[in-house]
């Protein structure tokens, strides 16, 4: 499983976000089981990232990775992923934070994509991760992703933009209606 | 789980804060609720101030702890963070502690205002042991609608019509709560002596005791079913 | 309609219409009330439904969430359907009784009150579950504040005595007593057996067509997702 990337294919309403959430341990299934500890693995859901609206960025970033590892983040780790992410304007990053209500759709997904990096997650189960993001942006998850591999890795992404696995070993798995 | 408890606990506190109008709102509330009494009542008769005292600080505790709890996820909903709680290695125990405890100090900051300009409304001043131990009754009170309202708002989280639903499980599962609340209040705040009181103010501690345990080990109990996978 | 519960229908019906005749016309009249009283036979059984629907509703409360059936979540919808019914049957009757005895429609006596609280609480549960869409969380939600009620329903009415008889001189009639004759007490006892059956036997009833409603509204949800 370490390094595998899994490509989850479907047309519309064929289950492939249902899947992932049964993966999260969000449903449960009608048949089978899911053998997944939660601390292996990290969900990102497709139309909505999980931030505290109201605080800022760097506030967000410390408490899920508090949350995860029980351990505080370094400054520096989250200043370099939010530099990664295009997201280290002062205005964000800084001690009087713009609140993550106040971003712009990309801006926040580029901020849960930052988050996942931090957290460090084995396995990242990924529901349309760049359905929002500029050119610039996909080419950084594609470079973070291919790193999260080598380093042993692995991640299951739902994903109708086919460029992010262009070059990368992948596993199709079709899903039919 | 100590330590999840105070990271949620923490953050918790950071978005309740970082929304001012989530804090501000619930204590104007509960001021327009004494002022709309104050109205209605006029001044009260002198044998009437200590229950009119009363009423006044459990109404208008009762009304606005329920605005607030009504919404009390919120902040988790918005984005979708309560999945990612799910969905997270984090002990259900601490999300509801984390939650119930930053309620119980909003329900404070309710609190302490009410008895204060009631108090000035109604013309009752009381001596310091008799106001201790109503504000210390008060606190219970907002300790069991507290439990009880959160464990509500888990559940009514995912129903449509739940601005509707919500109090029309709330209110009348707080009965034995308020009736503690306003009973013993009333015979902490009464003109007679503490001593001829006390067994009528032990025993609605009691009550208010035991609605506390309860709510407090279900609301533990189901959180933890609730957060569990749908 | 399935051939036993039919045959069971049939057979509660006749007990308790049995029943009802007794109460009208074999009974004697209350030495104090006359025949006002008769109403006890109708009132205090359903209101003895009223709580068994609510003890039965939390105990497929438990069962649900310890098995995670869905059969026994439309348990508790039957459930709290016939345990409102009764209630309203209850707060009816007991008005009908108030007003000739005590002179009053209502009156916060602690049983009266605990059974409006029931009815809103019932109420309350029905509006939630048709509110939440189905699934494993409305189980869990559900099955949760079935329990929550019946934990609760104790301690008001408890609160609720104390609060009245704290304040107001014991002036309210108690119903019943060891002073009730053999025969009317046999009476009411069957009537109590009896109501408390037409209770399960209507709930019964209900399974079938809120397990077809369940069908239908899975059939809908898998095609929509």
């Amino acid at each position: 499983m370490p390094g595998e990337l899994i490509h989850l294919r479907g047309p519309n309403g064929a289950g492939k976000s249902t899947l992932l959430r049964i993966c999260a341990g969000l449903l449960d299934p009608q048949k089978g089981e899911v053998d997944c500890a939660s601390e292996q693995f990290e969900y990102l859901p497709a139309e909505a990232n999980g931030f505290h609206l109201k605080l800022g960025a760097c506030q967000n970033l410390h408490f899920w990775h508090e949350l995860r590892s029980g351990k505080k983040v370094s400054v520096d780790t989250l200043q370099k992923s939010l530099a990664e992410w295009k997201l280290d304007h002062p205005i964000i990053a800084g001690n009087f934070a713009l609140p993550v209500a106040k971003f712009s759709t990309g801006m926040k997904r580029r901020l849960a994509l930052a988050r996942l990096v931090v957290n460090g997650t084995p396995l990242w189960l990924l529901d349309e991760p760049v359905s929002g993001l500029d050119e610039d942006a996909v080419a950084t998850f594609i470079s973070t992703l291919r790193r999260h591999l080598e380093n042993g890795g692995a991640a299951v992404i739902v994903s109708h933009d086919t460029r992010i696995f262009s070059g990368i070993t992948t596993q199709l798995l079709d899903i039919i209606s | 789980m100590m330590n999840q408890f105070r990271i949620l606990f923490r953050q918790t506190l950071k978005a309740e804060f970082a929304d001012r109008e989530r804090v501000i709102s619930p204590i104007l509330f509960a001021m327009v609720i004494l002022v709309v009494v104050a109205f209605t009542f006029g001044e009260p008769a002198p044998e009437l101030r200590p229950a009119a005292f009363v009423a006044q600080v459990f109404l208008s505790l009762l009304l606005a702890t329920q605005t607030a709890l009504a919404r009390a996820f919120d902040p988790e909903h918005q984005d979708r963070a309560f999945d990612l709680l799910r969905a997270a290695p984090v002990s259900p125990g601490a999300i509801f502690l984390a939650k119930l405890t930053v309620v119980l100090m909003q329900g404070a900051t309710i609190l302490v205002p009410s008895i204060a300009i009631s108090a000035l409304f109604c013309g009752v001043s009381l001596p310091p042991d008799r106001l201790f131990a109503f504000t210390g009754l008060c606190l219970l009170t907002v300790a069991g609608l507290g439990s009880l309202g959160v464990t509500l708002a888990a559940m009514t989280l995912k129903a449509h019509a739940r601005t509707v639903l919500f109090p029309l499980l709330f209110f009348p599962l707080s009965t034995p709560l308020l009736l503690a609340g306003t009973q013993g209040g009333a015979a902490i705040v009464a003109p007679e002596t503490m001593v001829a009181a006390a067994t009528m103010i032990s025993g609605w501690v009691t009550v208010s005791m035991s609605a506390n345990v309860i709510f407090l080990t279900l609301g533990i109990l189901l959180f933890g079913e609730l957060v569990k996978s749908d | 309609m399935p051939r036993n519960l039919k045959l069971t229908g049939i057979a509660i019906w006749t007990c308790l219409l049995a029943v009802w005749g007794a109460a009208l016309a074999v009974v004697p009249p209350d030495q104090n009330q006359g025949e006002v009283y008769r109403i006890i036979y109708l009132h205090v059984p359903s209101a003895i439904a009223a709580f068994a629907a609510s003890l039965f509703l939390a105990l497929a409360g438990g069962a649900a969430l310890w098995t995670r059936n869905e059969k026994f979540l439309t348990w508790q919808r039957a459930l709290a359907e016939t345990g409102l019914l009764m209630t309203g049957l209850a707060l009816l009757t007991g008005s009908i009784w108030g007003k000739p005895t005590w002179g009053t429609w209502w009156t916060w006596d602690a049983r009266l009150t605990t059974t409006f609280l029931l009815a809103i609480l019932l109420a309350g549960y029905l509006m939630l579950h048709s509110a939440l869409p189905a699934g494993r969380q409305r189980l869990a939600v559900c099955s949760g504040l079935s329990i929550f009620i019946f934990a609760d329903v104790p301690i008001i009415y408890k609160s609720v005595t104390w609060w009245r008889t704290l304040h107001q001189p014991p002036t309210i009639i108690r119903s019943g007593g060891s002073t009730m004759a053999p025969e009317m007490l046999t009476v009411l006892i069957s009537g109590i057996v009896a109501m408390v059956l037409m209770m399960f036997w209507l709930a019964w009833l209900r399974t079938g067509s809120i397990e077809l409603n369940r069908e239908l509204e899975s059939q809908t949800g898998a095609a929509l997702t």
